[in-house]
């Protein structure tokens, strides 16, 4: 089990909540960003590139690359501008 | 459907420090302004805090909150109008501008005067590997560190130039984590050399020498003139091999230096964002030393289209204290075309704001120069390498392209579909002309990928929207 990558001594985070990434129950905190949250629990494959089908992470964070467009609560959204809310359904596209 | 919202005098695209200080200053003076951004705070790129629910262990205040706090007052103090989370897809001459929020609802807004404050997005050289999940950019490892308070990795290797170097790398030491190596392009004497005008900054230097601090207490080795050949996934960690480049002939040689990490963040310094600028058919031109497009202005940020204006770091990159004085200029400038000022009064406020930029623009203009790295990079391409990311396209197949005749990028695009893909060649398009220009000589003469909006990409469903069957009108045949 990998280490945890969330900064833990200087902020305390919102409710621990359930999130569904392809179905697999992962743990979120409500209110922080979706982007960070997958990669924290070792969730780094966001995608596969169209032709060659490599796997693909985010990337740049700011809403540009477009590494990250998952199917968000049915919606195509990027992660990197969306934040954890309960029972979020997360798929790969 | 479009729902219309309100009529503005100035509206201000970007909630960094240039476009707080737009808005502030036009609507000091008495306009009504509008200010959006896609993120969910005020700030921009450069003052980011965490999101509202995170709560501080320890009461302790950070440069970013200040700034954020001190931003918040000042908008609120002026009546500005503020649309968070909201990303503009679509702008009209004279104006009208088109957003879609975080639930895809379509919303538009009209103005007299336009003021783009979207700064910029980061250039990053492609090489073998950097597609690997677990590379990423040095600006998206500031957000993880700075916003969402999560290390990119248990071993993180930095490496690009520029002094987001120092930044992200003493970032992840101040949160705990390994740094286990930076990867520099520059020597130390082009560091050195940025000393004298960080002189003229006091407040830089020394957050600087806070970074140097981190960086050389926790021993980390420093590799410079140096570049990454490639990185390969080997089980759960990527394996980096590195190259040293001697400075003076841009020779390369393999020390056969090979770094185990479980993350890298790289990154080769800030592309001026002017989509919606260029979008909209205003003037731009290369500019040789940063390497980059910019948009022509005069000497008060307006651009070649009339009431249309472009601040801060999207100007021409010279960080963020300058960004705030551009925009402070601009906005005076705005509210003097809308007669919200007269000429006496405009003169002596700018006068004293233009003394405070000069003495900024120095320290800032020497950082972009760290940033920019030199020619020699683009041999970290290999011909296997995929330099288009959303369209898989190698570098062969774009050298193949220009043997056969692309001479120009936007002829590269329809011929090979590089830069045609989600991210509309934001990602591309610096590494692209620069392959080309190797076999056509200058950049001018390469180009820019032409921008057309939307300029983000947007659901038809939130563009159409709810509509009956009755309701789609009937257009009649053409005659044949």
């Amino acid at each position: 089990m990998p280490q945890d990558l969330r900064e833990k001594n200087k902020y305390s985070r919102g409710k621990l909540v359930k999130i569904y990434f392809n179905n697999e129950e992962v743990l979120a905190y409500e209110g922080e960003n979706l982007a960070s949250a997958l990669y924290s629990s070792d969730i780094k494959i966001l995608r596969y590139s169209p032709k060659l089908k490599m796997p693909r992470g985010f990337f740049c964070l700011i809403g540009s690359c477009q590494e990250c467009l998952l199917l968000i609560n049915g919606r195509k959204t990027l992660a990197c501008l969306s934040y954890v809310t309960e029972n979020m359904s997360i798929q790969i596209i | 459907m479009n729902n219309k919202n309100k009529e503005y005098d100035i509206i201000v695209i970007g909630a960094g420090p240039s476009g707080i200080a737009s808005a502030v200053s036009s609507a000091s003076n008495g306009a009504k302004v509008l200010i959006i951004d896609l993120n969910s705070n005020l700030g921009g790129q450069v003052y980011k805090t965490p999101p509202e629910t995170y709560k501080k262990i320890k009461k302790n205040s950070s440069k970013e909150i200040r700034m954020q706090k001190s931003f918040k007052k000042l908008i609120d103090e002026n009546g500005i109008d503020v649309a968070l989370k909201h990303t503009v897809w679509q702008v009209n001459h004279g104006f009208k501008i088109y957003a879609f929020n975080n639930n895809n609802q379509n919303v538009f807004w009209e103005c007299k005067t336009l003021i783009i404050a979207t700064g910029t997005y980061e250039r990053i050289i492609p090489f073998p590997g950097w597609t690997l999940p677990g590379v990423i950019g040095l600006a998206a490892s500031t957000t993880l560190l700075k916003s969402h308070r999560v290390l990119p990795g248990n071993n993180t290797v930095v490496a690009g130039c520029g002094p987001l170097l120092a930044v992200v790398a003493s970032g992840i030491i101040k949160a705990g984590g390994k740094v286990g190596a930076i990867i520099d392009l520059k020597s130390p004497f082009d560091w050195l050399s940025s000393i004298r005008p960080m002189l003229s900054n006091p407040s830089s230097l020394f957050e600087g020498i806070g970074w140097l601090k981190n960086i050389i207490f926790s021993g980390t080795p420093i590799y410079f003139n140096s570049v990454i050949k490639e990185v390969n996934k080997k089980e759960n960690e990527l394996e980096i091999s590195i190259t040293k480049i001697n400075p003076r002939n841009n020779r390369k040689y393999d020390n056969k230096i090979k770094l185990k990490a479980d993350s890298l963040c790289v990154g080769h310094g800030l592309i001026p964002s002017i989509d919606i600028l260029k979008s909209l058919g205003a003037e731009i031109f290369f500019e040789s030393e940063s390497l980059t497009w910019l948009p022509k202005i005069n000497k008060y940020f307006q651009s070649s289209i009339e009431n249309l204006y472009i601040v801060g770091d999207g100007s021409g990159i010279t960080g963020a204290i300058p960004a705030y004085e551009k925009g402070l200029i601009a906005g005076h400038a705005a509210s003097l075309d809308l007669e919200y000022i007269n000429s006496e009064k405009f003169i002596i406020i700018t006068n004293k704001i233009f003394v405070k930029l000069k003495k900024f623009e120095n320290f800032g203009k020497s950082m972009a120069k760290l940033m920019t790295p030199s020619s020699f990079i683009i041999n970290s391409i290999t011909k296997e390498t995929i330099v288009c990311r959303c369209e898989d396209i190698k570098r062969a197949e774009i050298e193949e392209a220009i043997k056969i005749g692309a001479k120009e990028i936007n002829q590269l695009k329809s011929w090979t579909r590089c830069g045609m893909g989600p991210c509309q060649g934001r990602t591309c398009e610096d590494s692209i002309s620069r392959i080309i220009s190797e076999h056509v000589g200058d950049r001018k003469s390469v180009g820019m990928f032409t921008r057309r909006f939307p300029i983000q990409p947007i659901s038809m469903n939130s563009v159409v929207g709810q509509f009956k069957y009755e309701d789609i009108i009937n257009v009649e045949e053409g005659p044949l």
